[in-house]
């Protein structure tokens, strides 16, 4: 017991640092099946939004549906850049390509991890978990699972990226 | 232990200038308190916990990491073979332009994954990964993939030493189409005994070694997608079923078609799936004893989509690996905003079907195949303000508890409502009401569910099952949960029922429980 609460406060000390991690070297693939470097996404001038989701998580629909809103509404003098990362595996994959593509989410791009590699990089344990990285590719905001009235938090999370 | 002290204790402060490079990590404890409960026939032990630690070292082309697991006594209903207290990965990996190395434990798919996956799935207590080497070389346009891999699989919290596992996969892309193939082969180093007497008994010796392959394909232009993949798997123990609840041991290959095909034009899209299964279980090692679901190197998800509403999800479709056949098709679409029938705000309707048949040679006595599993299920969404939503779902439901091996099926109709409501900007509440209409099994049910949300920390929520068709057993439950960033910690107690839980298209078996139990998710 003793170690375990040695781990747990060390593990507190070390969630100082995880703001500010760069954005994982991994590979993600597109609609389409080509591949994207999740690093090219960052333009060095807007942040941008990962949101991982899943076919079977009812939470993810809600939000996506709630982002979507959120991009539809947007006014900002920067476009809002929001990546919807499916976590389906490959047996899923072709209902999770269906499922982005027929659910009227505008705005938000698909993008699928279908070897969970993002999934290992962000160590994500279930979803949804959003993670906002600003222009210079630090991770500025996190957050796990979903509740209406999040993506107010996260809309203000973002443009405080801007705003730094 | 000690070891994840000291990379915690030796990075701390470097992270911060990243000098050092990065460090990265996630904790996940799940713990339950069980109780008594005459109404589903006590309790299988006093209490539960899994426990996990995993950290990630990255340092420009070189990586390290480790997961160390802990079960002081598992959950009840996972596998038996998760005990105790062990590293269940370690890994160093260096990257290099096109080429990925990794020493240590990794996870890999081949394919689909019917001839090779090895993942983590905590709900399931999976975690079959290999400890041993990977080598993935990449052309420079990433048109061409080669991997190279072996290791031996883990099972329980180490890796186990009865078997080794090799195997290669080459795929290469251009425009829309793409080719792949693999080979795998499953080296047994230590054959259970048990197993091999019944191998003496069938007249032949259980094999050193279990070759798979696989072939695959696809093409995708514009919403169009198409994929086919072959498998095969060479003469491996097998226990054919006969009559009588006799078995007989021989030595029986494997096969599998899979075929994906999906289309997407404006709000709508379409996918469906065909696969068939002939002997396409692949152990780590083949026993006598009943098998974990963590003993296995590939993956065989069931078809049919696994079902989230509670009473809808009460009889899931396993997959029966000695030999089916099946489709599963789901059609999308979206009226959009200011359409007649979109309204202001749009509205989906999802249509979806499942049918799988037990082929007949791998049930006794049978020559036609018999149905397995049937779903149709439809689900429509509306959004009637900003503010108020509907889900109206039904899902047509008919199973073979045999899987086929019996004529008899079991017919169960499931209609659900949906309801959720924002108060404030900040608070909201969501409302299920579900029923089960069904002359079989435990005949009818109902359930309801509230949720209160609080954004962006805190939700509460309320559920009760109702068996009043047979058993007049409530199952009720209650949760809270805070979140802040990557971290939350959720409170539960109530009364579960005994039946198949699954994740990610894998099931395994839930005894009943009662009890309270906290889970606490971290990741920085």
């Amino acid at each position: 017991m003793k170690r375990l609460i040695l781990v747990a406060a060390l593990v507190l000390l070390s969630l100082q640092v995880a703001m500010g991690q760069d954005i994982p070297a991994v590979s993600l693939t597109d609609a389409a099946g080509k591949t994207v470097a999740l690093r090219s996404l960052q333009d060095g001038k807007t942040p941008f939004v990962l949101t991982l989701w899943m076919t079977t998580c009812k939470p993810c629909m809600k939000e996506l549906e709630a982002l979507t809103d959120e991009v539809l509404d947007w006014n900002g003098n920067f476009p809002l850049r929001i990546y919807a990362v499916s976590m389906d595996d490959s047996r899923s994959l072709q209902r999770a390509i269906a499922m982005a593509s027929g659910s009227g989410w505008e705005g938000i791009t698909p993008l699928f991890d279908v070897n969970g590699d993002l999934r290992r990089a962000l160590n994500v344990s279930s979803v949804p978990q959003v993670f906002v990285y600003d222009a210079k590719g630090k991770l500025a905001y996190t957050h796990i699972g979903y509740v209406p009235g999040d993506e107010a938090e996260l809309i203000k999370q973002v443009l405080k990226c801007v705003s730094k | 232990m000690i070891l994840s002290l000291l990379i915690s204790a030796l990075f701390l402060t470097p992270v911060a200038d990243g000098a050092w490079g990065k460090l990265s990590g996630a904790i996940e404890s799940n713990t339950v308190y069980y109780v008594d409960d005459p109404a589903t026939g006590g309790r299988l032990h006093e209490w539960g916990s899994n426990n996990w630690l995993k950290l990630d070292w990255q340092r420009d082309s070189l990586s390290a990491g480790l997961q160390a697991e802990w079960y002081p006594q598992a959950l009840a209903g996972y596998p038996s073979e998760l005990k105790g207290a062990g590293l269940s990965s370690l890994y160093f990996g260096w990257r290099h332009g096109a080429m990925d190395l990794t020493v240590g434990s990794f996870h890999e798919q081949l394919g689909s994954g019917l001839l090779l996956r090895s993942w983590e799935d905590r709900d399931m207590g999976i975690n079959n990964s290999i400890t041993g080497g990977r080598l993935v070389l990449r052309t420079r346009d990433k048109r061409l993939t080669a991997k190279i891999l072996g290791g031996m699989p883990k099972y329980g919290v180490w890796p186990t030493l009865k078997t080794a596992i090799a195997g290669t996969d080459v795929s290469a892309g251009l425009g829309g189409f793409t080719v792949g193939a693999g080979v795998v082969d499953r080296i047994c180093i230590t054959a259970e005994s048990g197993i091999s007497l019944l191998a003496s008994a069938g007249g032949f010796a259980v094999p050193q070694q279990v070759v798979g392959w696989s072939a695959r394909a696809g093409y995708v232009a514009g919403g169009f997608s198409v994929k086919a993949e072959y498998v095969g798997k060479s003469p491996d123990f097998y226990a054919e079923q006969l009559s009588g609840a006799r078995e007989e041991y021989k030595l029986k290959g494997g096969n599998a078609q899979l075929l994906e095909l999906s289309y997407a034009a404006g709000g709508f899209s379409g996918s469906l799936t065909l696969r068939r299964l002939e002997n396409m279980t692949n152990r780590i090692f083949n026993t006598t004893s009943s098998p974990s679901v963590a003993n296995t190197i590939n993956y065989l998800p069931a078809l049919c989509m696994q079902q989230t509403y509670m009473l809808a999800g009460l009889n899931p479709y396993v997959t029966y690996a000695d030999g089916e056949i099946g489709f599963q098709g789901d059609l999308y679409y979206t009226f959009r905003r200011g359409s007649a029938l979109g309204g202001r705000y749009g509205m989906k309707l999802h249509v979806g079907g499942c049918w799988i048949d037990a082929l007949p040679f791998a049930l006794p006595d049978r020559d036609v195949p018999w149905l397995a599993y049937r779903d149709i299920n439809i689900d429509l969404e509306r959004r009637w303000t900003r503010d108020f939503r509907t889900v109206f779902f039904v899902s047509i439901q008919e199973n073979s508890p045999t899987h086929g091996n019996r004529k008899r099926t079991d017919a169960q109709n499931v209609f659900v409502v949906d309801a959720s409501y924002r108060i404030t900007p900040q608070m909201a509440v969501r409302a299920e009401l579900q029923y089960l209409y069904s002359q079989e099994l435990t005949k009818d049910w109902m359930a309801a569910l509230v949720e209160v949300s609080f954004a962006p920390h805190w939700s509460v929520s309320v559920s009760d099952m109702y068996n009043h068709g047979s058993t007049g057993v409530h199952y009720f439950n209650v949760s809270a949960r805070y979140t802040v960033s990557s971290f939350s910690v959720s409170l539960l107690a109530g009364r579960n029922r005994e039946g198949m839980v699954c994740s990610g298209g894998v099931c395994r078996w839930q005894p009943a429980w009662s009890g309270a139990g906290l889970r606490v998710q971290w990741s920085f």
